[in-house]
């Protein structure tokens, strides 16, 4: 009886956890560069009472045996690494990428930071950096008479400087894939970084060797789906509800046990 | 008298039991290619066994319980995901656990840090030639459950099942084992993997619910039962003491 409590309570659990990932998720709905989650869940051990398929007294099999399971667990929070939509934003330090890849940011401990948030500033010295300060990896400054900036497709940046009928290369911007993206840790201010699970960082030229290509002036917007949380948000918010249904019968029937002797 | 309170101890067993069950399903209504489990009552008499094997309280009306799962299919749910498998139809992806075959259907399977495909606690899913490497980026997967990276071919998934699915345990985390080891994996007839989708728990929730009523009501019942067995001893012990 008590194991029946604390199986529903396994998935009030989860069903919570789960909630809170939704809740995340559309508090990011507007948040350029972010990727959502989702939780994915597994059914816990089983309690085998009969095995199945051992014989019985007069040598027949018992075709199915008692298993009792106990509840559900949260198994993995995925990140979903799918597009976002385009914004077009005609700032020309803003990009986005078109297909696979990170931007490689250097964070303030000196390790690198992996980000698809592409609205770039530059700071006082003229190098560009993140909305955070991150410096670009590898770094690349903007001369302080620069009139525009340019970045191609295939990551370099050059700037028509006052004064030079010429567009000066100012350098390259490189991105990096990982074998397993799904295995990064969110750091936040999203920013990701690279784990055991996620495998090596591979950094090449945009556009080469599967890796995606940067479109100037224009961000990738949040990749959030609110109809689809929503649908989550309702079907969560039901399962928790129908757990504590459970909690409340087995509950009563222990209340009833109790009350056999009275 | 004192064999019919047995009767109602063995009876509060199994609707425990019942309930266990049935909360177990619930807390596993959003679990990714879970299958329903369901418990089966059986009279005493029906059990094979000599008629000496039998105690006292087993020659009555004494029910006892055996489980099976069922394994109707759940809905296919769409994510856009490609790491994500549905099966349509029938058939299980062979997971290969501690070097032992175990199957699902849970199709969310993402790569590790070798670029294997496996499955979200790590344990590699299975090709026909073994274990699945995916280096690439452009991951296309056939109905058939054929591999393409980039165009190359690379691998099939291994998708079987089994002529009695009764043979199945469940093993927890998503997974089932084969019992029977003379009962051998068969390629499925009708199947066809969805790429993008994985296949959600196949329990319904209005069932549950019912069962969770009548489970109750049941046990509410024995209670009954025992109260009014009680009512009756003590009426006769009291008669004793006139």
């Amino acid at each position: 009886m008590i194991r029946a409590l604390w199986t529903a309570g396994t998935g009030m659990n989860v069903q919570q956890i789960n909630l809170d990932i939704i809740a995340n998720n559309i508090a990011n709905v507007n948040t350029n560069g972010f990727k959502k989650s989702r939780a994915d869940f597994q059914d816990l051990m089983y309690q085998t009472l009969r095995l199945q398929g051992i014989k019985t007294g007069e040598g027949n099999q018992v075709p199915t045996g008692i298993e009792i399971g106990h509840g559900a667990m949260l198994a993995a929070v995925q990140k979903v690494f799918m597009q976002g939509d385009f914004q077009e934003t005609q700032n020309e330090l803003d990009l986005a990428i078109e297909g696979n890849g990170f931007l490689t940011v250097i964070l303030p401990t000196g390790e690198k930071g992996y980000t698809r948030a592409g609205s770039l500033k530059r700071d006082s010295d003229g190098k560009i950096v993140t909305s955070d300060g991150y410096p670009l990896e590898p770094s690349i400054t903007i001369p302080n008479n620069t009139t525009s900036v340019s970045i191609r497709p295939n990551g370099i940046v050059s700037a028509k400087i006052a004064g030079q009928s010429e567009p000066q290369q100012l350098g390259t911007i490189e991105l990096t894939i990982f074998p397993n993206p799904s295995g990064l840790k969110a750091m936040g201010k999203s920013i990701y970084m690279e784990t055991d699970a996620s495998g090596s960082p591979i950094t090449g030229k945009p556009g080469e060797n599967g890796l995606g290509t940067i479109l100037q002036g224009f961000l990738e917007m949040s990749n959030v789906n609110v109809m689809q949380e929503m649908i989550n948000l309702i079907v969560g918010q039901r399962a928790y509800e129908v757990n504590s249904k459970a909690i409340q019968a087995a509950d009563e029937m222990l209340q009833m046990a109790n009350n056999v002797r009275r | 008298m004192l064999k019919g309170i047995y009767r109602t101890i063995t009876g509060k067993t199994v609707t425990e039991r019942r309930m266990e069950i049935v909360a177990n399903n619930i807390a596993n209504c959003l679990t990714a290619g879970y299958k329903t489990s369901r418990p089966i009552f059986k009279l005493i008499d029906d059990i094979n066994g000599s008629e000496a094997d039998k105690t006292v309280a087993q020659k009555g009306n004494v029910y006892t319980l055996t489980s099976f799962i069922n394994f109707t299919e759940g809905v296919l749910v769409e994510t856009g995901n490609n790491l994500d498998l549905g099966i349509q139809g029938d058939g299980f992806f062979v997971v290969l656990v501690n070097g032992k075959n175990m199957y699902t259907r849970n199709g969310q399977f993402t790569l590790n840090n070798e670029k294997k495909l496996v499955t979200l606690d790590g344990n590699p899913v299975m090709g026909e030639g073994g274990e699945i490497t995916i280096d690439g980026t452009d991951i296309k997967i056939e109905s058939d459950g054929t591999i393409y990276v980039d165009k190359k071919f690379v691998d099939k998934i291994r998708v079987v099942t089994f002529q009695d699915k009764s043979i199945l345990k469940n093993y927890g985390r998503n997974l089932f084992i084969n019992t029977d080891a003379r009962a051998g994996e068969t390629i499925p007839e009708n199947y066809a993997v969805k790429q993008g989708t994985y296949e959600s728990s196949n329990v319904d929730v209005i069932k549950e619910m019912v069962e969770m009523m009548s489970t109750l009501r049941a046990y509410e019942s024995y209670t009954k039962v025992d109260q009014f067995f009680s009512e009756m001893m003590e009426k006769l012990i009291n008669l004793g003491r006139m």
